[in-house]
């Protein structure tokens, strides 16, 4: 928990009361960087702290943090006044651009933000939806990687299977991969098994978005319409108002019969995601074998190899029984000048490649190993 | 005069305590609070403590008369959110930068608008006419922040000739103030050039020229101090809006400005901030009306006080 919290010295506290670190001449910090200068509505102005003894040694002299409205900042970044963007200020219209243009697509690194999955629900105490077989028909007409391809785009999202995301402790992509692959052939034998051939006797179901943007609008409008070509299932997708959406999901018993949502994680424990579907939770899918078993595995003290394969027992069974239909784990790109480098800006085991969870947290100046290169001289830069 | 005057700026003061009171009302009416969560709600001890600390916990009235009783004092309370300054500090910190945005653009709407109005209305109907009169359609049809993000495109992010926001030295003003003054420039460009269309085929034109006075004496002395009459009541109201600042022309170019508070104030349930933004505008545009009112007096002699 300590990641999360921001401790306070007692004596500055005491002195210059809670606002001292806004304030250069009375801020603290034990941290690799120091507040220099805040000018007011424009720009935090931080140095390498001289006192610093940390093991974390800054290689970066000085970082200017530039407040900009996020649709400019792409601009910005174009005209070589800022190294670094992060990548969830940019619109789809930048990601456009980005992934048109060579260098850019270059300069352009995904990693897993906050480890969101995107899945369909359903309502699994009642029919249609109560029978495991029509569950299961619904997830192997999804084609992942088409959906990437077409609308997701690459740089923002990688095809999920199952719940955590690579790179998230007890992530098991690979293992559970075959479960809900895509394969219509088997999607239509199952639906004919639950008494469905080609769909026929199926209710018209509707889609239920929690006031989602047009690309994930797209996605799902791509799902219902997979559903409809291989499951001869009609599907109508209605993007709703949040509170809306949130009020009929927690709603017991649930207003939604069939909706789509994503989870992102609170803290780094596959128990933080996992717990997402304990019973009582946001969905209305229960299962006791899978409730101990996430429990047990949370409270479990032994060794961490251990611990993660009951997680990955439980992840198993989620992932077999469908309550939920994995779509996939959003990325997020941010963009960094070529003359950036370091080893936050290297792929990881996950092929992730820039500053990312676990060692990082929203609003901390820790940049790590990152330095600027001479490569810098050839790069038309200019420090607004 | 004195007696007008006096007699106005009384005026004055009660528009100041009717636009607090309704502003008062208005900003508590409006469901919501500053401290309210969309996500994480605050747990119930927390916010009792928070809308003790800023006296939010009591019966409206007691709140208003405790606020004017500050206001009179110079207190005008802390913004909920920059806690770090005072509302007079942030004013103080803004609101220049907006004026000298402002006070560029009208001097540039007026000097460069009313020169535009006057060759179109001189070339009447021939293609000088139609140019500054199709230029001036643009600029009044087309917002600001679509013509500020065209700008930004062409001369920051592609000829890179310009940076792309920030506010110092006179190149961050260029971009801003193009963008800016467009709209008021062709506003000012219009009404020139119909004012003094009109006023070129008045009598007393007519007889200026048949006395033989050179036709840049005719226009400049005698058809322009006319034509300027409409101007003041089109370009009066312009004021207080061009010098308090936009939020559309300072998010897109970083400018540090007041403009933006306006918007947020009310967004974020900012009480003091909205009160403040509240007051200083209807401050502007009283003395504003008042400065034209009088200005009339100069420019056309039959109005009198």
């Amino acid at each position: 928990m300590m990641l999360y919290s921001n401790p306070l010295q007692a004596r500055a506290l005491a002195e210059h009361g809670g606002l001292y670190n806004s304030d250069p001449a009375t801020s603290v910090s034990s941290g690799p960087f120091i507040l220099k200068e805040w000018r007011k509505g424009d720009r935090l102005i931080y140095e390498a702290n001289p006192k610093y003894r940390g093991t974390n040694k800054p290689y970066i002299q000085k970082i200017i943090n530039i407040g900009a409205s996020p649709a400019t900042m792409f601009a910005s970044y174009q005209a070589g006044e800022a190294d670094f963007v992060n990548g969830a200020y940019l619109s789809p219209a930048d990601n456009e651009i980005i992934a048109n243009d060579p260098q850019l697509k270059l300069e352009s690194h995904p990693h897993q933000g906050d480890f969101r999955t995107d899945y369909l629900f359903f309502d699994t105490k009642n029919p249609p939806f109560d029978d495991l077989k029509v569950r299961q028909a619904f997830s192997h007409v999804v084609d992942r990687d088409g959906l990437i391809q077409s609308i997701i785009k690459p740089s923002q999202g990688i095809p999920a299977y199952s719940f955590l995301m690579p790179g998230f402790p007890a992530a098991n992509s690979d293992g559970l991969k075959e479960i809900q692959r895509y394969d219509p052939t088997v999607a239509k034998q199952l639906l004919a098994e639950a008494g469905y051939p080609e769909g026929q006797g199926f209710p018209k179901v509707t889609l239920w978005l929690r006031n989602e943007p047009p690309v994930r609008q797209a996605v799902a409008q791509a799902i219902a319409a997979s559903i409809k070509q291989n499951l001869g299932i009609e599907v109508e997708v209605s993007n709703k108002e949040f509170k809306t959406f949130t009020d009929a999901l927690n709603a017991k018993p649930t207003q939604i019969q069939f909706g789509m949502v994503s989870y992102g994680f609170d803290f780094l424990d596959p128990y933080n995601m996992m717990s997402v579907w304990l019973s009582g939770g946001r969905h209305n899918w229960e299962n006791a074998e899978f409730d101990a078993m996430v429990k047990e595995a949370a409270a479990f003290t032994g060794a961490t190899d251990e611990r993660v394969a009951m997680f990955q027992d439980a992840e198993r069974l989620l992932v077999e029984d469908v309550p939920a239909v994995f779509i996939y784990h959003r990325t997020v790109s941010d963009v960094y000048k070529p003359y950036l480098k370091g080893t936050e800006l290297e792929p990881d085991r996950n092929g992730f490649a820039a500053i990312h969870w676990p060692g990082y947290t929203n609003g901390s100046m820790v940049v790590g190993s990152m330095y600027i290169s001479q490569d810098v001289a050839n790069a038309n830069r200019t420090i607004p | 005069m004195a007696r007008y005057l006096l007699g106005r700026l009384f005026g004055l003061l009660l528009v100041f305590v009717i636009v607090s009171m309704l502003a008062f009302t208005m900003m508590h009416a409006v469901p919501g609070g500053p401290f309210d969560e969309e996500k994480a709600p605050l747990p119930p001890a927390a916010r009792a403590n928070l809308l003790r600390k800023y006296g939010l916990d009591r019966p409206l009235y007691e709140q208003y008369g405790l606020y004017m009783w500050n206001v009179l004092q110079g207190d005008f309370g802390i913004s909920f959110q920059s806690p770090t300054e005072t509302v007079i500090e942030l004013i103080a910190r803004t609101w220049p930068v907006s004026m000298a945005l402002g006070g560029i653009t009208i001097l540039i709407a007026l000097s460069v608008g009313t020169t535009l109005g006057l060759i179109a209305a001189i070339k009447q109907n021939t293609w000088i006419d139609y140019t500054v009169t199709f230029i001036a359609t643009l600029g009044i049809t087309v917002p600001n922040f679509v013509v500020a993000i065209w700008l930004l495109l062409l001369f920051a992010v592609r000829l890179q000739w310009l940076p792309t926001g920030g506010w110092g030295d006179w190149r961050t003003a260029i971009l801003p103030v193009l963008a800016f003054a467009l709209g008021p420039t062709a506003l000012v460009a219009r009404y020139t050039r119909s004012s003094m269309v009109e006023v070129i085929r008045a009598d007393y034109i007519r007889t200026a020229r048949a006395k033989g006075l050179g036709e840049r004496v005719v226009i400049m002395r005698h058809a322009l101090k006319n034509a300027l009459i409409p101007l003041i009541t089109i370009l009066g109201p312009q004021i207080p809006n061009l010098i308090t600042g936009t939020i559309f022309i300072e998010v897109i170019f970083r400018i540090p400005g007041l403009g933006k508070f306006f918007v947020t104030s009310v967004l974020l349930r900012d009480y003091p901030m909205i009160m403040a933004t509240m007051l200083l505008v209807a401050m502007t545009w009283g003395i504003v009306y008042l400065l034209s009112d009088l200005l009339y007096t100069m420019v056309d002699p039959r109005i009198r006080i």
